[in-house]
């Protein structure tokens, strides 16, 4: 071998070994735009909260269930379209959970529906395993002009099952009951394979001659010798063949059609937003962001206007909440999952109280999750304050879905939302030390 | 050479090797690139049953399958005066699209068959085959064959759709039944505001937009073919001419 030619081998060898090694590397990878999208994008995009899975195991067939709520933010990116329609489904690889069902704010959802910002919205996804696996399963509120956002994930494991998954139904005019996986297919192979048939007939007629010869011919002038008469009637045929199968076909199926309709697109304009509580008045005074500790603070004063007393229960923003740890007790089924923050001073907010907080959240999601990113000219954050009464309600107490989510099964007490505070702010930087990011 | 030497030496062993290995070459290359073309410029019209509108897919679909198609069945003809080149194109990129739709959309992202079949070109392909093969021309064949293959591209395909259009409900909503299943089988990456169906400023006559969107269809297929003509002497003659030339 020339040295050329071994240069050429390693050079070869050494790309596909290094191929090769950058899978056995791969890490797991979350692609579902936890990471992806800009910080500003997604923190003063949509603020999802109290967002439940249902089951973390099912088996196929079996059905389980998504709810939530998110604001869209005042704080909207003025770089971006302002969005008017948005959808809900959930980022699964594929169709691995059907979606049998999607509520928003108590109305059943078809296709797109409007949204406002600085509305809250509930939402509700009934979710069928169809395929055994393990999926990273996120709500997903995709916005028109923007894209996708996501709200928190949880892992679902999909267990085999005793039976299928079924997706059948009833068509009123016929009254004929189908399988939505399987219905029309045998017509759609049916004409494939007529007009794949008769395509084939047609190359396979052509294609069995000496072709690179033809090129030759053709040359040397010989043109329409090559064509035959028996060319011209074979073409004939298939002519005659070819305008009987479709007209045929078009005849066949018009005769005694079932009633049928375009496409259905109505989007949802009527859709209104939750009323937004607002027992509390906030300002933020100041961000900060420590690079050492990798901490937020956030300094609000907080002013309450009603006639009860309120608590700070969480700071959310995208699909992250940071939970008063003083109202753990209240709401128990989430202090496994849901980091805290520090709040100073804590307690209740009496009614008329006026009080100077500080919430430091501590974290290194902030920084590898992209949320802030110093490679920016202005660093911004925002998230909601969620202020909630004093006690958790017994459910018989709550009016229909702003009080909660449907938490049926679970076993934990409903709660009843005072306030929600959409906080935004320039963040302060305290490079203590020279970060990962910093060096950027 | 004579042409009679020229017939008999199209017998030979060796002739017939070279021709297998050009049509292996040619099944190749008229499987995968108009396959992309038309992922390209037919996306999810061509995809999901449930984008198979009668205003945009009848135009966006025969238009963008033409481009590729044109330049088979004009080189097919050019250099081998066989009336071939769009049956041939037309056949195996729906071979394509099937391998595509079968290893790819159903056995790992688990969509429905009945869900994602493509459409096909494979009876207007072959009108205008013959077309081409009736008249020596191709203004003639643009002008007739063209348009048949837009004018007939929705009706061919409407043989297939006409059961997905048939209305079920959920929850007191109207669907038809390919929405329901674009309901059911989620893309969470195409969501529903950007199904472009139906829209547009087409729906004056009486209702009648498919005629609309079909004689439209036929028209710019008759543009298109020219620039599949066109494509088709760009890349497949005229750098075939420089090497000729050189050698």
């Amino acid at each position: 071998m020339s040295p050329l030619g071994k240069a050429c081998l390693a050079v070869s060898l050494t790309c596909l070994c290094v191929f090769g090694a950058s899978f056995m590397q791969a890490p797991v990878v979350h692609a579902h735009g936890e990471h992806n999208l800009e910080p500003f994008i997604r923190m003063r995009g949509i603020s999802f909260f109290n967002v439940e899975f249902s089951h973390e195991r099912l088996a196929v067939n079996e059905t389980m269930t998504v709810t939530g709520k998110f604001r869209a933010m005042n704080s909207w990116p003025r770089m971006l379209t302002t969005p008017e329609l948005a959808w809900v489904g959930v980022l699964v690889p594929g169709p691995k959970l059907a979606v049998r069902e999607r509520w928003v704010n108590g109305r059943f959802i078809q296709n797109a529906f409007n949204i406002e910002l600085g509305e809250i919205y509930d939402f509700k996804m009934i979710l069928q395993a169809r395929e055994p696996g393990r999926y990273h399963v996120h709500p997903l509120i995709n916005l028109s002009g923007t894209g996708g956002l996501v709200g928190p994930a949880k892992w679902i494991t999909v267990v085999p099952g005793d039976a299928p998954p079924s997706y059948t139904v009833q068509i009123p005019a016929t009254g004929e009951t189908i399988d939505l996986e399987h219905y029309g297919f045998g017509r759609v192979v049916g004409w494939h394979i007529a007009f794949g048939i008769l395509g084939l007939a047609w190359l396979v007629y052509w294609a069995r001659r000496p072709m690179l010869v033809r090129y030759a011919l053709l040359v040397n002038g010989v043109d329409e010798e090559q064509i035959t008469p028996a060319d011209r009637r074979t073409s004939l045929i298939f002519g005659v063949v070819l305008v009987v199968v479709v007209i045929g076909g078009l005849l066949v199926t018009n005769s005694g059609r079932p009633p049928i309709i375009p496409h259905q697109a109505a989007r949802m304009w009527d859709l209104s937003g939750l009323p937004v509580p607002s027992a509390v008045q906030t300002e933020v005074k100041e961000l900060r962001y420590n690079t050492t500790e990798r901490s937020l603070s956030m300094q609000v004063e907080a002013t309450n206007a009603s006639d009860q007393a309120v608590v700070l229960r969480k700071f959310t923003t995208s699909y992250l909440s940071f939970i008063n740890p003083a109202t753990q007790d209240l709401y128990s089924d989430l202090q496994n999952e849901i980091p805290t923050m520090q709040v100073e001073p804590d307690g209740l907010f009496q009614p008329g109280e006026t009080k100077m907080l500080t919430l430091t959240m501590q974290d290194a999601i902030w920084e590898t999750d992209r949320f802030i990113e110093f490679d920016q000219p202005q660093i911004t954050a925002a998230g909601v304050l969620v202020f909630t009464d004093a006690q958790p309600l017994a459910r018989e107490d709550l009016q229909p879905m702003m009080m909660g989510n449907s938490r049926e099964g679970l076993g934990v007490p409903w709660e009843r939302i005072s306030s929600l505070n959409e906080v935004y702010s320039n963040i302060q930087i305290d490079f203590g030390s020279m970060g990962s990011q910093a060096s950027l | 050479m004579k042409a009679e030497e020229l017939a008999v030496l199209g017998q030979h062993k060796m002739a017939k090797v070279f021709d297998v290995i050009l049509l292996l070459a040619l099944i190749g290359f008229f499987t995968v690139i108009p396959h992309v073309s038309r992922m390209l410029y037919m996306g999810d019209w061509d995809f999901w049953v449930d984008w198979k509108d009668k205003l945009w897919w009848p135009i966006a679909g025969p238009s963008s399958a033409l481009l590729v198609t044109a330049v088979g069945h004009y080189l097919a003809w050019y250099y081998l005066r066989l009336p071939l080149g769009a049956t041939f194109t037309a056949v195996f990129v729906l071979i394509g699209a099937w391998l595509s739709r079968i290893f790819s959309f159903y056995s790992m992202e688990y969509y429905p068959i009945n869900f994602i079949w493509p459409a096909t070109t494979i009876p207007m392909a072959l009108a205008l085959d013959l077309i081409l093969f009736w008249s020596r021309s191709y203004l003639v064949t643009s002008l007739i064959g063209g348009f048949l293959w837009g004018f007939l591209f929705y009706p061919v395909n409407w043989l297939m759709l006409m059961p997905f259009l048939q209305p079920v409900t959920l929850f007191g909503k109207t669907f038809t039944i390919a929405d329901l299943m674009g309901y059911y089988f989620i893309r969470p990456q195409t969501p529903e505001y950007l199904r472009r169906i139906d829209e547009g400023t087409l729906q004056a006559f009486l209702g009648q937009r498919i005629w609309i969107s079909i004689l439209m269809a036929g028209i710019a297929c008759t543009f298109m073919y020219w620039i599949g003509i066109g494509l088709g002497k760009l890349l497949g003659i005229l750098p075939m001419r420089k090497v000729l030339r050189q050698t």
